[in-house]
């Protein structure tokens, strides 16, 4: 089978830390890391609270089925892989279908798993999709910040005529702070 | 220290990368991590080629005793970073996400950023030293081709520092003034990324960094021309 390059989710949903790491540790050895073209190389993205994580590689096709999925499972929590079960829908996020995979043992939901764009897709298709998803879920993976932020700012003109004391000229950039204290909320 | 990464030069520059570093030139010594980034893409126009990140995971990075090396050799008082931007297309302008150009960060009060807000149409240039902020902030913008960014920071300017903003060789908003001295330790040394958010969606190039170096008008302008 091919190797495609493809961006990959994985949602933590009943895993222990331990659980988790050993599983994302596995994703992460799963793609190519020493090849000369860095795009290819598994490299990832991990939510703001660490309960899921997009990678990028390229992948070797096969290890993405359900069937080796499954079985890749069993083995890192040493469980029979016939005993994990799983459903699947096929939300759209931008254009391309993506397989969203529920991964379940003994009726509890383990893990979520998702090819943005699926297996046949290109790889600025399975961006796309994953900018779509993200931009659906934008709270989720980007540090920000409120809804006050995507309200547009005045002009600077603007912003000065409407200042505390009459748009003076030297007033402006303590506004300018404010504003920019106020919308872009880049915190540690 | 002069220009870090090279006169006319710069980290993100035309010739072939190593695996998995960008080149510090010319000596070639001080590389950064290169992370899913596709090289060799068509530069600015002349000849040069640049990065695309793919605005979902990709980013440079200073790392380890590199980013040491470029703690001790950052000025946070005086300096001047420029780089080349491209954005995927019009649309990124409009996204609603934050799109980081470049941001080292020495602690949550001290820290250069160079940003797509997350606002529509908006550049910002912003440094923050010993907890005070100043930024300058551009609205109504969309280009879809190759725009040059540059910002200059000096806590001795004027009369109580200034920070200049400039976008294609000409100076944006005011001048702004009150700057404050750094105080913190480089942490982080990210091109493309806030650090592992609001990644960069498009193609940077030539970008590089002055450390103790203000570059006045007649640099930028050329550093702003094809």
């Amino acid at each position: 089978m091919a190797n495609k390059h493809l961006y990959i989710g994985i949602e933590n949903l009943a895993l222990t830390n331990e659980q988790r790491e050993t599983l994302i540790d596995g994703f992460k050895a799963l793609g190519p890391h020493d090849g000369v073209w860095p795009p290819h190389n598994c490299h990832w993205r991990i939510r703001l609270d660490n309960q899921a994580i997009m990678l990028e590689a390229l992948w070797p096709e096969e290890k993405l089925t359900i069937a080796n999925l499954k079985a890749w499972l069993g083995q890192i929590f040493g469980v029979d892989p016939d005993t994990i079960n799983h459903s699947v829908q096929f939300p759209t996020f931008n254009e391309k279908p993506s397989p969203l995979v529920t991964f379940s043992r003994a009726g509890i939901d383990y893990i979520r798993f998702v090819v943005f764009g699926d297996l046949n897709a290109t790889w600025k298709q399975s961006l796309a999709e994953w900018h779509a998803y993200c931009t659906l879920h934008r709270t989720e993976w980007e540090k920000t910040l409120g809804t006050e932020e995507i309200v547009q700012m005045p002009t600077e003109a603007a912003a000065i005529a409407a200042g505390p004391e009459q748009g003076k000229p030297s007033d402006s950039r303590n506004l300018w702070k404010r504003l920019a204290d106020w919308a872009r909320g880049i915190v540690e | 220290m002069g220009l870090l990464l090279g006169t006319k030069r710069s980290l993100l520059d035309t010739r072939r990368v190593g695996y998995g570093t960008a080149y510090d030139q010319p000596n070639n010594t001080y590389n950064a991590d290169i992370t899913g980034c596709t090289l060799g893409q068509t530069g600015i126009g002349d000849g040069a080629t640049s990065f695309y990140f793919d605005g979902a995971n990709d980013r440079v990075a200073l790392s380890g005793a590199v980013l040491t090396a470029m703690g001790a050799a950052l000025d946070g008082d005086e300096g001047t970073l420029a780089l080349w931007l491209k954005v995927y297309n019009a649309a990124v302008w409009t996204d609603g996400n934050a799109h980081m150009a470049w941001r080292p960060f020495a602690g949550s009060d001290d820290e250069l950023v160079l940003v797509k807000a997350q606002n529509n149409g908006q550049f910002w240039w912003n440094r923050e030293g010993g907890g005070v902020d100043d930024t300058v902030v551009e609205t109504g913008l969309s280009p879809t081709d190759w725009f040059h960014i540059t910002m200059t920071w000096s806590v001795s300017s004027g009369v109580s520092g200034e920070l200049k903003a400039y976008r294609d060789g000409v100076q944006r908003g005011s001048t702004q003034t009150g700057l404050s001295a750094w105080t913190g330790t480089l942490t982080q040394f990210v091109i493309g990324a806030r650090n592992v958010d609001q990644r960069w969606y498009g193609w940077i190039a030539k970008a590089a960094i002055w450390c103790g170096t203000v570059l006045g008008q007649s640099d930028i302008t050329d550093l702003a021309s094809v």
